[in-house]
């Protein structure tokens, strides 16, 4: 039995929306747009397609090996479909929180977040470094469990292919019980916002669930600052892809014991600038007037 | 890499590619390719964000509007520049000033360079940036 590509089948819809989401702003829906913004967000899409070439295999061989050492044989069934699509979500959660604490994968991760605009384009901007932060490995639980790799590669792409379209101003709110269910274009453009209260939260991929049982949930209120605290000044697609692990290796360097080594790569990022996200919070709450 | 893949790999350059610069000639011709100017206030706002606890003791925006030079309680300076239709600030030392106008060049990779029309303050934060 084999399962489609979601990924794949989505993709000239993807191209689709980001032109029917241009038209539509340029009409009056919420949203914007800048050309060589547009540029590099698509520009990382298409060489993150290529990364995908080029480690597919590998990452495949990688999930095969993992699969054979299964504690249960589950089959390619309906109701399997859906415990390993929620599985996956979690494993998803676990993933992008850790992409967001830990400098090492947010060095990849960095790219999505490094526009300074929120639309459909900023949804394709991916990271072409994944590989090496191994990003794929938080899967692998999956496979132990018995999950057939087909079915967890198919699920993969339907929580990617799911998270397109909420990179987008123009809808606003779903109905509360969507809101609460599942991750949002509210939820996640919180989740894009440079602002404090924003840093590190919404990490859900589809359900966000999972941070309203975590403690990371955070509900859109003030409006949102998109972008990194600390944005990038280019819009080379290269220095894109790369600038955070040139920053990485800088602050390595210029470390001077082997904790500040550690914490360089393995610390929360902005640890070495004291600009973590707690830090950042903290210096907001002393200079927030009182009220 | 395989010769599959690597047909594979051609094959999606030649539709994405295309597709890549028709969606970014659209945004152009669709007008997002604004110059924006800003304030006293929004430049302000703009070094809040980028540069938690940093105290804002001066401020001068150019005389465009197409940027800004901060000095912060602790001596510090920030620019404030434009990035496609959004801002960066980054800390900045080193300035070449020739009259009204202050030439910044930022020592990030492929950061250029930077020059603001400060009028009469340009002499003030040429010395500041000296320092």
């Amino acid at each position: 039995m084999s399962l489609p590509d979601p990924i794949a089948l989505a993709t000239p819809a993807f191209i689709a929306l980001v032109l029917v989401e241009m038209v539509a702003v340029r009409l009056g829906a919420r949203g914007d747009y800048d050309w060589r913004d547009t540029f590099t967000s698509l520009t990382m899409g298409f060489g993150s397609t290529l990364a995908a070439v080029v480690f597919g295999a590998t990452i495949v061989a990688a999930y095969g090996a993992a699969a054979r050492l299964h504690l249960f044989a589950i089959p390619v069934t309906w109701w399997a479909g859906v415990l390993c699509f929620v599985a996956d979500d979690l494993a998803y959660y676990a993933f992008h929180r850790s992409a967001h604490r830990i400098r090492w994968f947010w060095a990849s991760h960095v790219v999505h977040h490094s526009s300074q605009h929120y639309n459909l384009s900023t949804a394709l901007r991916q990271t072409w470094t994944g590989f090496w932060s191994l990003s794929f490995a938080f899967r692998l639980p999956l496979l132990l469990l018995g999950f057939d790799v087909r079915l967890v590669l198919f699920v993969a792409g339907i929580n990617l292919v799911y998270q397109f379209w909420v990179h987008t101003e123009a809808v606003r709110r779903l109905p509360a019980p969507l809101e609460w269910l599942l991750n949002t274009p509210s939820h996640h453009r919180a989740h894009h916002g440079s602002n404090p209260e924003y840093l590190d939260r919404n990490y859900g991929g589809v359900l966000i669930v999972w941070d309203r049982l975590f403690g990371t949930f955070e509900p859109e209120v003030a409006p949102v600052r998109y972008g990194l605290v600390h944005n990038v000044a280019s819009f080379n697609p290269l220095w894109t892809a790369t600038h955070e692990w040139v920053a990485m290796a800088r602050d390595v360097m210029r470390a001077r014991s082997w904790r500040a080594r550690w914490m360089s790569v393995a610390g929360p990022p902005g640890w070495a600038d004291g600009a973590t996200a707690d830090a950042v919070r903290a210096a907001a709450a002393r200079t927030a007037p009182a009220e | 890499m395989s010769h599959g893949a690597l047909a594979g790999v051609v094959a999606m350059a030649a539709t994405a590619v295309p597709g890549i610069f028709f969606l970014v000639a659209m945004a152009f011709v669709l007008g997002f390719r604004k110059a924006p100017t800003i304030d006293d206030a929004a430049a302000r706002a703009l070094v809040a964000d980028a540069l938690p606890g940093f105290a804002v003791a001066d401020l001068t925006v150019a005389s465009d509007g197409r940027g800004a030079l901060a000095a912060g309680a602790d001596g510090t300076v920030a620019l404030v520049r434009p990035h496609g239709d959004r801002w960066v600030v980054r800390r900045v030392s080193g300035a070449v000033r020739d009259g009204s106008k202050v030439t910044l060049r930022p020592t990030e990779i492929l950061s250029g360079a930077t020059t603001l029309d400060l009028g009469a303050a340009a002499a003030v934060w040429a010395r500041r940036l000296a320092a």
